[in-house]
Formats: structure tokens, C-alpha cells, sequence
């Protein structure tokens, strides 16, 4: 088994995974009251494709602090109770010898650190996401607002 | 969500059970997002947005709280593997000397004791790193809410500054 590439992380996590078309649909409809299929070629211009950005941006938003939240939980990996479980079954066996409980046990606790470490892992990964995903959100909002909505005064106009 | 409490429509809101833990309730939720909505007056669909995203970190933040509160219990000291091979040894032991005595379970959290300040100061040794990870949680989440609040106001003094119409040029 080769290494892992690291590139593929933020597939694996969400962030960058493939866009739900729906979820981008249903931000696109709150922001500009027009459903995307509607939107013919013609119509593509820069506040159009602001408000695209923007809602593509709330729909990553969205993932990633889906995302998140499901990281929060501080229970223990299934698996890991399994194999405690085993443990337990291999500790209260008087047949087997104190050796090999001693063994099973020191392994059991190196296991137990290494979950520890890949769910902390896990969490710092997903909070990373989601502050990436809330600046590139907020950037989007910026822009959609001053194109989407010029003021005529004090001169904030941005052209696209 | 389909249902409507106090005249505030949750409808065009994310669905809140997509985001909350076993530990918090839709209720909650919704009821902190509708005092947020009396509170902050949101005139649109992106100042509800924002609304929204201040009451999620706002929600974030008890959350971080609540884990690290939780990590800091003196029952945290042992990790589920420990607490497997003390139970072990109690039950040999107990073997051994026939009392029949139960191993006291994890005692449930006490507040305003002090003397439990060297048992939590073991249980953040122990967790350190989970502590850490969570503390970092805290502070972004209370970072993701004054973002959230500072674009909610540009929004708002936008939209206000809009309604005042363009002076005009009288002669020349």
C-alpha cells in the first residue's frame, strides 16, 4: 500500500468534495428569487455569476460545518470499544498466562493513543475546513453585495 | 423546517438536525435563532443568512465549552482501556479476598469542591491534546460570531445608507 496522498484530505472531509447541485440551487434561489435553470446564456453577467460564487461558497459552508459538528463528538471509535471488549474477555480467561495479558494490555494501550491522536487529527483537520471555507464564504458575500447591489453614493461601485 | 413558533418561519433556515449533537435540542436551537431574529432585525434573505451563521458559532461556542467542561471531570482521568484493566484487578483482587465489594462507579460532577482541583488537573494531563484541539474550536467559533456580526452590520448600514436619497446639485 503506497502513502497516502494529502492532497486528497479535503476530498476526504468534504470541503472539496463534488457539489451538491441542489444544495447550490437552493442558495441561488434565496439569494437572487430565480431558479439556476432559468438562467440563460444572456444572462450570465457579473452579478449572475457573483451570486453563483456566492452560493456555490454557502453550499461548501454548509458541508464544512456539517462536517465539523460530526467531528465534535468525544465517544470513543466503535471499533476501538470492540477491541476493549476483547480485552476484557482475554483478562478474565484464567487459562491464558499473565504474560500474554500483560502484553495484550500494553498493546491495547498503545492502540487507545494513537485513536486518541488520529481523532484529534481529525478535528483539527475539520476546523481548518471550516474556517477556509466561512473566509472564502464571506469574500464571495462581499463581492456579491457590492456588485448585486451598487450603492450610487461614496463610491463603492466594484466592477466585475 | 416546516414549522413556524412565534410568528418566525424556520423555513428557509438550514435544517438544524443536519448540525446538533445528541446533547442539544431543535428546540433550543430554534429558540435562541428566534430571539437572535427579534434582536438583530434582518430585513433579507443574506441578513438572515447572517443571523443564522451568528446563532450556529453562538451554539459552537456552548458546544466547545460544554466538551471542555466535560474533558476537565476527575472521571476523565482514565482512558477506557485503563478503566478495563482496573476493573480487572478489583474484580482478582476481590477474588482473592472474597469481600464482595463493587467498584464504585464514576462519581457524577460535584461544583464548588475544591479538593477535586488536583483530580481535574490530572484529567487535562491526560487529555491534553483533545483540551488543546477544543480550546482552538473555542476561540474560531467566538471568531466566526464577530465576523458574522461585523458583516451583518455592513449589510444593515449599507441598506441604510441606501434608503437616504442622492443629494442633488442645485444651480451652477
Amino acid at each position: 500500500m503506497g502513502a497516502r496522498d494529502p492532497s486528497r484530505n479535503a476530498t476526504r472531509h468534504g470541503v472539496l468534495a463534488a457539489l451538491d447541485v441542489e444544495a447550490v440551487g437552493a442558495h441561488f434561489r434565496d439569494l437572487t428569487g430565480r431558479r439556476l435553470e432559468e438562467i440563460c446564456d444572456a444572462d450570465w453577467d457579473g452579478s449572475t455569476r457573483a451570486a453563483l460564487d456566492l452560493a456555490t461558497r454557502e453550499a461548501h459552508l454548509d458541508r464544512a460545518h456539517v462536517h465539523h459538528v460530526s467531528c465534535q463528538t468525544t465517544e470513543i471509535d466503535p471499533d476501538m470499544l470492540e477491541l476493549i471488549g476483547h480485552l476484557e474477555g482475554l483478562l478474565y480467561f484464567d487459562d491464558v498466562l499473565i504474560d500474554t495479558k500483560r502484553e495484550a494490555i500494553r498493546r491495547m494501550f498503545r492502540v487507545e493513543r494513537f485513536d486518541v491522536a488520529n481523532v484529534v487529527s481529525r478535528k483539527r483537520l475539520a476546523l481548518r475546513y471550516l474556517a477556509e471555507a466561512q473566509s472564502r464564504r464571506d469574500s464571495a458575500l462581499r463581492v456579491f453585495v457590492a456588485l448585486g447591489d451598487p450603492i450610487s453614493r461614496n463610491g463603492e461601485r466594484i466592477t466585475a | 423546517m416546516p414549522n413556524d413558533i412565534d410568528g418566525v418561519s424556520y423555513a428557509e433556515f438550514t435544517d438544524p438536525r443536519r448540525f446538533l449533537l445528541r446533547d442539544e435540542s431543535v428546540e433550543d436551537y430554534e429558540f435562541r435563532l428566534g430571539q437572535l431574529l427579534v434582536d438583530l432585525s434582518p430585513a433579507n434573505s443574506l441578513e438572515r443568512r447572517q443571523v443564522e451563521l451568528i446563532t450556529q458559532a453562538d451554539l459552537d461556542i456552548d458546544r466547545q465549552r460544554r466538551i471542555i467542561s466535560g474533558c476537565l471531570q476527575p472521571s476523565k482521568v482514565t482512558g477506557h482501556t485503563h478503566r478495563a484493566v482496573v476493573e480487572w484487578r478489583h474484580a482478582s483482587h476481590r477474588r482473592d479476598d472474597d469481600d464482595g465489594g463493587e467498584l464504585p462507579a464514576a462519581a457524577e460532577p460535584v461544583f464548588g469542591d475544591r479538593g477535586a482541583t488536583p483530580a481535574i488537573i490530572r484529567a487535562c494531563q491526560a487529555q491534553q491534546a483533545t483540551i488543546d484541539i477544543h480550546y482552538r474550536a473555542l476561540s474560531e467559533a467566538e471568531r466566526r460570531r464577530r465576523m458574522a456580526i461585523d458583516l451583518l452590520l455592513q449589510l444593515q448600514d449599507r441598506r441604510a445608507r441606501r434608503a437616504v436619497p442622492d443629494a442633488q446639485v442645485i444651480g451652477g
